[in-house]
């Protein structure tokens, strides 16, 4: 018996969706399992890992830790909404050149933290972007190809410290 | 099994009588951030899950005559952005310190502290600063010193039928000073193994020292009588008689102690500039 | 050779990249079947107990639940080397975490109800929680069946009536004579935490029981052919009847390099009719149930001369090895034959004893043992050098490995081997260590303040594996003369497919975009891979990718010396095209040949082209159960690391301000992959220096079983400045003369943080994890014990 389902009408990567949920159902597993978007990742289900990051009205949240129903009304912007018109975007593209993706499960929720940086902060600091994935956990890639690949798409202006990076191996993280 | 019902009320009142009639069996939801997790893991089960976002003036926040009035529904990041008083100096940077970004977008400064979980980051600057939690249910509104309202691990003097609707931070003097200090076990997301914050305020010769993560209820304690000749021996002997740390998976007594006494000194040290 | 289509050595895109980055990479999570239910487990509460009594009625009654199963229902036992697992706990069980029950339902949220309306009455019996006391005369048997157990004999030893799985022994020379004739001895102990892998995605598995004992079997796993040949032996089946799919992996660092969750889902599966049943581990199941990295207490005692030559070893390794040997009882094998580290040791015995206890068991996990060995031997050779008065790069220098030298097992050094000298040089450099060591020495007090140290470590380690081990290859060409590459080595992130590519296209010489390395594993489809473990699949997968791309070559060869009358040994292969070697201009494009030629009159000839190649290890023995001497390695590779920290005195927060780690790679194959690969696996190393370990109560429960309280390193947690440098000498038979690097990066990672903490503070570190709490209270004993008066701990001499 089927418990009784809660309407939910939403906005996913540009596309309205308009389904049921139970109440109880996560913005994760409706994403996963209704709307069949299974780009974004449960890595922990307790909002500690980041697999699970998704863009809604314009902030990144763990969508582990919300329900389908509170984002009733919400736009929502997963990884595979990212790419436009068959072109991986620039921070995509940057990922790739950069060697930025190993296993890939951390990725699509990295992805998302990092392009609502951008979108915020367009000339983040290396501290600004550490800060803004610290809640997305790799095992792979110890970070340094991630930060790498974001500090490539921020606009090409130098930041605001103006401490100097080289570009070849041994990169510099200036912080503090 | 039954799966919870989901209520999104648009006033305070539709809020308190959806308490009043499933008193016990329904839970609050704002955040979610840590709701969700006992949830998934079974450790609660309630019936009525009553969504708190739909009241608008549980989404302001604002500063008016009473002080800085933060809503149930105002996330921690809200605060890190539209708020930037040096005054709250201590309350900003143990926002910013909470969790991480993504986290902060869902989780509220009021169910940071109506969870009351010992190592909530936002308590210790709250009692400092002396403010409070405003709560409204059938029998009336009520406002209690955050201090005061936490009473245990996990337990307030909320009564089941009552929402807990803003934190107020009473108006700080100008030239307010305020700090905090946080250790964890990582430099990224973490509870606080201890926590610390300090303020000094001008005008009303205040000095207040506030500690985390070592008592089940809050540990505020006044130095006022220092306040001319601040003694950060004497400060910290006051403290460490106030707190119980317990040994954890997290970390031991002594190193909650010790740590607890290296903050403070470092905030002693911020403090004179 | 043209050296228009060179990838070797060179960064072309990883192509895996691409759908991950878009979110269209399928893991096993996001697969589905038609019909397919859900499966949760419960699992036992007790490190140790008997199982009373189990009562399932409940639980079946929950609507929507189609199967409970218990283990008095399944009589196999299984493991990779010792059959001493259960599918689910019967009768006893012998850890903390070990599932007890499985359910199958319509959805999970029901698996999961139904797990917790089963009913399980326990007896606690008496646990045994850590290798000392495992071994006390009277301690409780983890097995004490252990003797009825079928394991693989002459490899394996274990000891009937005791806790041990195995015990390795290497006895070179005459330890006893050696210390006798040592102008100073030494003996120190070390300890190392299990901890965990975590990988991003958890184990994952979707099974489906078809009739006549087949069954198809998705899973999230580093290895098809082991799941495959490990569910043939259980269920007694022909191999035939298994297939083994594996899509994309969301990391594994040797946590899925066995079986794991696949029994299990395919007996529910079975007992839902066939339904496929999908399991999926939460993460604290990932922490709790799925297996960990071995804990390890390392004894050693060194005898050197006045100068710092070694002269004798005897190392004890004691292997915290959990409820099941599963790979501890490799792991114990293969860490001893590296035991003495990367050292000239005329005199060395080694007792590796892997034990079991009643905590959740250790599987493979990067660096196979080697982080956990390296821990104690590269710290112990700090102290050593320290004691002397040597620098610890002179001291590592005089006794490195060189040609003509023997290893413990008895192999002889060679030119080819590779230059642990020059790696410990590149690093040691780039930290500027040795003009730091020159100029200071740590403090003979503890310093307040924040201070700085730096500190080298290195490091080695062979493949470990089976004298049999191989891997064979297929290379398909399309009809645009493009390619698959099949091969069913796994990269679950590590990016072996993306250098095998670029080997492949070179081979061929053809544009690397037109090779597909196929990413997806099947059994039935793909030939056949031994492990992806032990970093020897760009090793052997390279060589047999070019014995396969060759063999496409022959094969062209001919048709093409048909079609061009010109001798074979004429022919060139040049940018997807064949031409004469004297006549340029008589060449046939590979598009012409590679499904076979057609003349003009309509004959046709040669046909598809499919390359095969295959490569076995070459020339590895069995090693001497008495002594260990043999040939274990098919190659060795070394490297190092060279730190600089900053430490807080005052809280113990250790920052990695700089570390720079160098391989000898014999040939980088692809350079972004190798300097990635080094990061990460550096990352993984911090975390198992200062953050990372299990922590279990009293009653060996685990306490840290989520996220909340098991950390790793977060982008926060970087390193300031990471470098990778490698050096190129060339392995003989390795495909362009490489070797492996895959878990080399981790080891040693934690003894070079170590060694920097006693330049930093004159303080002895003998414990991992180092935690700011560690730190700190190490520090303050030390104040304390000054203010005393006491004597800093010197180092234990004999």
């Amino acid at each position: 018996m089927r418990e009784k389902e809660l309407p939910i009408k939403l906005v996913v990567n540009g596309v309205p969706w308009e389904g049921t949920a139970p109440a109880e159902m996560t913005l994760l597993r409706l994403l996963r399992e209704r709307i069949a978007l299974t780009g974004t990742k449960e890595g922990c289900g307790i909002g500690e890992c980041g697999a699970c990051t998704v863009i809604v009205d314009g902030r990144p949240v763990p969508s582990c830790l919300m329900l389908a129903v509170e984002a009733d009304g919400c736009q929502v912007r997963t990884v595979e909404g990212e790419v436009r018109d068959g072109e991986l975007s620039p921070l995509q593209q940057a990922f790739v050149e950069h060697h930025a993706v190993q296993c890939g499960y951390c990725t699509p929720g990295m992805l998302m933290s990092a392009q609502a940086l951008l979108e915020r902060n367009p000339h983040p600091s290396d501290e600004e972007i550490l800060e803004a994935i610290a809640g997305n956990l790799c095992r792979c890639t110890g970070y340094a190809a991630i930060v790498a690949a974001i500090r490539a798409c921020a606009d090409g202006a130098p930041p605001p410290t103006g401490a100097q990076r080289p570009e070849t191996n041994g990169e510099e993280v200036s912080r503090d | 099994m039954t799966a919870p019902q989901y209520e999104r009320p648009n006033t305070i009142d539709g809020v308190v009588s959806l308490l009043a009639e499933n008193s016990g069996d329904a839970a609050l939801l704002a955040g979610g951030t840590d709701l969700l997790a006992q949830m998934r893991s079974r450790l609660v089960r309630p019936g009525l899950l009553v969504d708190v976002k739909g009241v608008e003036e549980l989404r302001r926040l604002e500063q008016t005559d009473a002080g800085l009035s933060i809503g149930a529904a105002v996330i921690l990041n809200r605060i890190l952005e539209e708020q930037d008083r040096p005054e709250l100096a201590a309350l900003v940077q143990a926002v910013g310190e909470l969790a991480s970004y993504p986290i902060r977008n869902r989780a509220t400064l009021v169910g940071n502290v109506t969870n009351a979980s010992p190592c909530a980051d936002t308590v210790p600057p709250l009692c400092a600063m002396g403010a409070s939690v405003e709560l409204q249910g059938p029998r009336g509104s009520r406002r209690i010193p955050v201090v005061e309202y936490i009473t245990g691990n996990r337990e307030t003097r909320r009564a089941a039928d009552e929402v807990a609707t803003q934190v107020t931070v009473p108006p700080l003097s100008r030239g307010t000073w305020s700090g905090f200090r946080k250790r964890k076990r990582v430099r990224g997301h973490d509870l606080a193994l201890a926590s610390v914050a300090l303020l000094r305020d001008p005008e009303r010769r205040r000095l207040r020292l506030a500690v985390g993560s070592c008592t089940p209820q809050p540990c505020l304690v006044e130095l006022d009588d220092m306040y001319d000749r601040p003694d950060v021996d004497e400060a910290n002997r006051r403290v460490q008689d106030g707190i119980h740390p317990i040994d954890d998976v997290r970390a031991s007594i002594e190193y909650r102690r010790d740590m607890v006494e290296v903050m403070i000194r470092r905030l002693f040290v911020e403090m004179r500039g | 050779m043209t050296s228009k289509h060179s990838y070797v050595g060179g960064n072309h895109p990883r192509p895996d990249a691409f759908d991950k980055v878009t979110g269209e990479a399928v893991y096993v999570p996001d697969m589905g079947l038609p019909g397919m239910l859900h499966a949760r487990m419960r699992i036992s509460p007790h490190a140790a107990a008997r199982i009373l009594r189990v009562d399932t009625e409940r639980a079946r009654a929950l609507p929507g639940v189609r199967v409970v199963l218990t283990g008095d229902a399944l009589d196999h036992q299984l493991g990779l080397y010792m059959a001493d697992k259960r599918i689910l706990a019967r009768g006893v069980v012998r850890y903390q975490g070990e599932p007890v029950v499985a359910v199958a339902a319509e959805t999970e949220a029901i698996a999961a109800e139904a797990c917790d309306l089963v009913e399980v009455e326990y007896e606690p019996l008496p646990a045994v929680l850590d290798p000392e006391a495992a071994l006390l005369e009277g301690a409780p048997l983890v097995h004490p069946d252990l003797h009825t157990y079928s394991h693989m004999k002459g490899v394996f030893f274990p000891v009937p009536h005791s806790n041990i799985a195995h015990h390795q022994k290497i006895r070179k020379g005459d330890v006893e004579r050696g210390f006798a004739a040592s102008a100073r001895v030494f003996e120190e102990s070390f300890q190392n935490p299990p901890v965990q892998h975590v990988p991003m995605e958890t184990h994952a598995v979707i099974a489906r029981a078809l009739t006549r004992g087949r069954m198809d079997v998705i899973t999230s796993a580093q290895s098809p052919f082991t799941v495959r040949n490990i569910l043939a032996h259980t269920f007694k089946v022909p191999h035939n009847n298994v297939r083994v799919r594996i899509p994309t992996v969301g990391g594994g660092f040797g946590g899925k390099a066995g079986i794991h969750l696949e029994p299990l889902a395919y007996v529910l599966s079975r007992e839902a009719g066939g339904r496929p049943v999908k399991l999926v581990a939460t993460r604290e199941e990932e922490f709790n149930t799925l297996p960990s990295r071995q804990g390890l207490r390392t004894r050693i005692k060194t005898g050197v001369t006045a100068e710092g030559k070694l002269v004798a070893i005897r190392v004890q390794y004691l292997w915290d090895a959990g409820a099941h040997a599963d790979y501890g009882v490799n792991i114990g094998r293969a860490a001893a034959t590296a035991g003495a580290g990367p050292y000239s040791v005329p005199n060395c015995h080694v007792d590796s004893l892997v034990v079991y206890t009643n905590k959740v068991f250790g599987t493979a996990f990067r660096g196979f043992g080697h982080l956990e060995v390296m821990w104690g031997v590269e710290r112990n050779m700090d102290i050593i050098a320290h004691a002397l008065g040597i620098s610890p790069f002179a001291l590592r220098h005089q006794n490195f490995l060189r040609p003509g030298d023997t290893t413990i097992t008895g192999e002889v050094f060679t030119e080819g081997h590779g230059r642990p000298d020059l790696c410990l040089q590149q690093v040691a450099e780039a930290v500027g260590y040795d003009r730091h060591s020159r100029e200071h020495t740590p403090p003979a007090r503890v310093p307040s303040g924040r201070v700085r140290g730096r500190g080298i470590a290195a490091l080695h380690k062979a493949p470990a594996m089976p004298v049999f081990t191989a891997c064979s290859c297929i290379i398909k060409f399309n009809e645009d003369a493009s390619v698959n590459v099949l091969i069913s080595g796994t990269d679950y992130g590590q990016g072996t497919y993306t250098a095998l590519a670029g080997v492949a296209a070179q081979e061929l010489s053809i544009p690397v975009e037109k090779v597909l390395v196929t990413f997806d594993q099947d059994t039935a489809t793909q030939p056949y891979d031994w492990q992806t473990v032990a970093s020897r699949f760009s090793f052997m997968g390279g060589n047999a990718v070019i014995a396969a791309a060759r063999d496409c070559l022959d094969q062209m060869r001919q048709t093409a010396a048909a079609v061009l009358h010109a001798p074979p040994d004429d022919l060139v292969f040049e940018d997807e095209a064949i031409h004469v070697r004297q006549n340029p201009h008589q060449r046939l494009d590979y598009r012409e040949v590679v499904m076979g030629y057609t003349f003009a009159n309509g004959n046709s000839i040669g046909g598809p082209v499919n390359g095969r190649g295959r490569y076995i290890a070459q020339g590895l023995t069995h090693l001497d159960p008495a002594t260990g001497q043999g040939k274990a390695a098919i190659n060795w590779t070394y490297g190092a690391h060279a730190v600089e920290i900053e430490v807080d005195t005052e809280t113990g927060d250790v920052d990695v301000l700089n570390i720079a780690s160098s391989f000898d790679a014999g040939r980088v194959l692809h350079e972004g992959m190798c300097r990635t690969q080094v990061e990460g696996g550096v990352l993984q190393g911090i975390g198992s220096s200062l953050i990372e370990a299990f922590k279990f109560d009293e009653r060996g429960r685990l306490l840290n079983s989520s996220f909340v309280d098991y950390k790793i390193p977060t982008a926060l947690d970087m390193p300031r400045r990471m470098s990778q440098h490698f050096v190129e000498t060339p392995q003989l038979d390795g495909p362009h003369g490489a070797r492996g690097i895959g878990e080399h990066p981790m080891i040693s990672v934690p003894s070079a943080i170590g060694n920097a903490l006693y330049d930093a503070l004159g303080i002895q570190l003998h414990e991992l994890p180092l935690t700011p709490e560690r730190v700190y209270l190490a520090i303050k004993r030390a104040r304390a014990r000054e203010g005393s008066g006491a004597a800093a701990e010197p180092p234990k001499e004999a």
